[in-house]
Formats: C-alpha cells, sequence, structure tokens
C-alpha cells in the first residue's frame, strides 16, 4: 500500500493539468478582443497534454498526465471593417482566432474532468482509510 | 497448517480492486489527452503452463502452476472522439464506485477471518 502516494499523485496531474487548461480558457475569453503591444491580435492559447509512460508506475497501473506545452495557436478572422485603426490597406482588419461558445463548451468539460479527478481523489483517500481503520 | 488459508485465497482479489482503482485514476487523469486508450485489468485466477519447451518426449515435464496474475490491457474499441481519446469519464466514474465496494467487501473478508482467529486463538 505504499504506492498509495503514487495514486495520489495520478489525480492531483490529472487536476492540475485540468486547471492549466481552466486558466489558458480564462485567458482566452478574457483577451477575445485585444491586441498585443506590437499591434497584432492576441492569439489563443492551448495547452498541450502528454500522457506520462513510465515503466516502472506503468507496471502498478499509473499513467500521470504532464502539460508539455502551452502553445499559441495561429490564424487570425479577418474582418472588413476600413475605420478600425488597425485596417490594412484593403480595410481588412485582423481580430484574434477566439470563439467564445467553443471557449465556454471547453470550459465545462474542463470543470467536470476536474470534479472527476477530485471525487477519485477522495476515492482513494476513503479507501486508505478504510483499510487503517479496518486494522485498529 | 493452512490458518491463513481464507485470508490467501481473498488477497489476490484485494490486489485486483487495489490495481483496479489505480487504473481507473489514470484513465481519468488522461480524459482528456489526445491518443491516450483506455488501460484496463484483466484477472487471470490461476493456469498452468508449461515453463520448459518439450525437446525429448521421453523427458517428462510437470507443468508449472502459476498463482492469480494481472494483465494490463490498453482498449481499443469505444466512442472516439477527435483526439484519439476512448476514455468515458462517466463509464469510469461508475467501474470506481463499483470497485471501491468490492474492495471494502473484500478487506472486510480479510478482517472477519483474522478476527475469528483471535477468537479462537483467546478461546472466547
Amino acid at each position: 500500500m505504499l504506492d498509495i502516494f503514487n495514486a495520489f499523485d495520478v489525480s492531483a496531474s490529472g487536476m492540475y493539468a485540468e486547471r492549466i487548461r481552466m486558466n489558458t480558457i480564462a485567458s482566452n475569453l478574457a483577451n477575445y478582443e485585444s491586441y498585443k503591444n506590437d499591434g497584432t491580435p492576441y492569439q489563443k492559447l492551448e495547452p498541450v497534454f502528454q500522457a506520462v509512460y513510465d515503466n516502472n508506475l506503468l507496471s502498478d497501473g499509473l499513467v500521470p498526465v504532464n502539460v508539455s506545452e502551452i502553445r499559441q495557436s495561429n490564424g487570425f478572422k479577418l474582418i472588413y471593417d476600413p475605420s478600425n485603426p488597425h485596417a490594412n490597406a484593403q480595410g481588412y482588419v485582423r481580430e484574434p482566432n477566439i470563439n467564445v461558445t467553443t471557449e465556454m463548451v471547453d470550459m465545462i468539460t474542463a470543470t467536470q474532468s476536474y470534479q472527476a479527478n477530485l471525487s477519485a481523489f477522495n476515492m482513494t483517500k476513503n479507501i486508505a482509510q478504510f483499510t487503517i481503520n479496518s486494522w485498529t | 497448517m493452512g490458518l491463513f488459508k481464507g485470508v490467501d485465497e481473498v488477497v489476490p482479489y484485494l490486489d485486483y480492486t487495489w490495481l483496479k482503482h489505480k487504473i481507473i485514476l489514470s484513465n481519468l487523469a488522461n480524459a482528456d489527452t489526445p491518443h491516450y486508450k483506455e488501460l484496463n485489468v484483466r484477472f487471470v485466477p490461476f493456469e498452468k503452463e508449461l515453463a520448459l519447451k518439450i525437446t525429448n518426449p521421453k523427458k517428462q515435464i510437470q507443468p508449472v502452476q502459476t498463482g492469480p496474475h494481472f494483465d494490463i490491457l490498453e482498449k481499443e474499441s469505444g466512442l472516439v472522439g477527435n483526439d484519439r481519446n476512448n476514455v468515458s469519464i462517466e463509464k469510469q466514474m461508475a467501474e470506481a464506485n463499483a470497485n471501491y465496494i468490492a474492495y471494502e467487501t473484500y478487506m472486510k473478508m480479510v478482517t472477519d477471518n483474522i478476527n475469528e482467529l483471535n477468537t479462537a486463538i483467546k478461546g472466547q
């Protein structure tokens, strides 16, 4: 039962990853109309999740998750608005490529995944507690 | 003496439920990881296998009896989304609850067995 701490770590890695995802969603929503200092539009942030297959941990059934990078997605929305100060010679304005609806849906998914990991964490705690209480 | 025979029979099932719990934790942690495939564990209760290759038919080779063991498998089927991940959070939560009850039952069987032995030893 010594590997119970590794079990906690796996749930914690899942919660950490989902929290990072929530942070990026919050940044994306806050900046969905923002421009950088150099005048280019804000680029959507996306966390990249990666499963960590370590042979020692895998033999115990443990596969934690890692946020390998937070990348900026390419591409902008082009809107025709000649009166905008950011408009180019043809009258088009580049805007951040953020879809608010997509972000909201991602936020719900991230919340549910976080809650699932938290429930599993509590279940592990209950198992440990039950095992200890059985022998006292 | 076989004093702990009752306990020994339950322990593999206890190990199995604990391993399954850890696998469910991994599946939930990776529910949003692209290309991750759901892991599952298979309980192989008991099997007889030949440990050596038969080279001389005159030689009698007794089958080697191996104890219960577990296989960790990757599930290829299931609903796969755009990220090629086939983990269902709802299914995992249902399995986690069922597995938790199973763990408690097996643990209760072990402790009851030990308590019975205690009663027999003390003669009370």
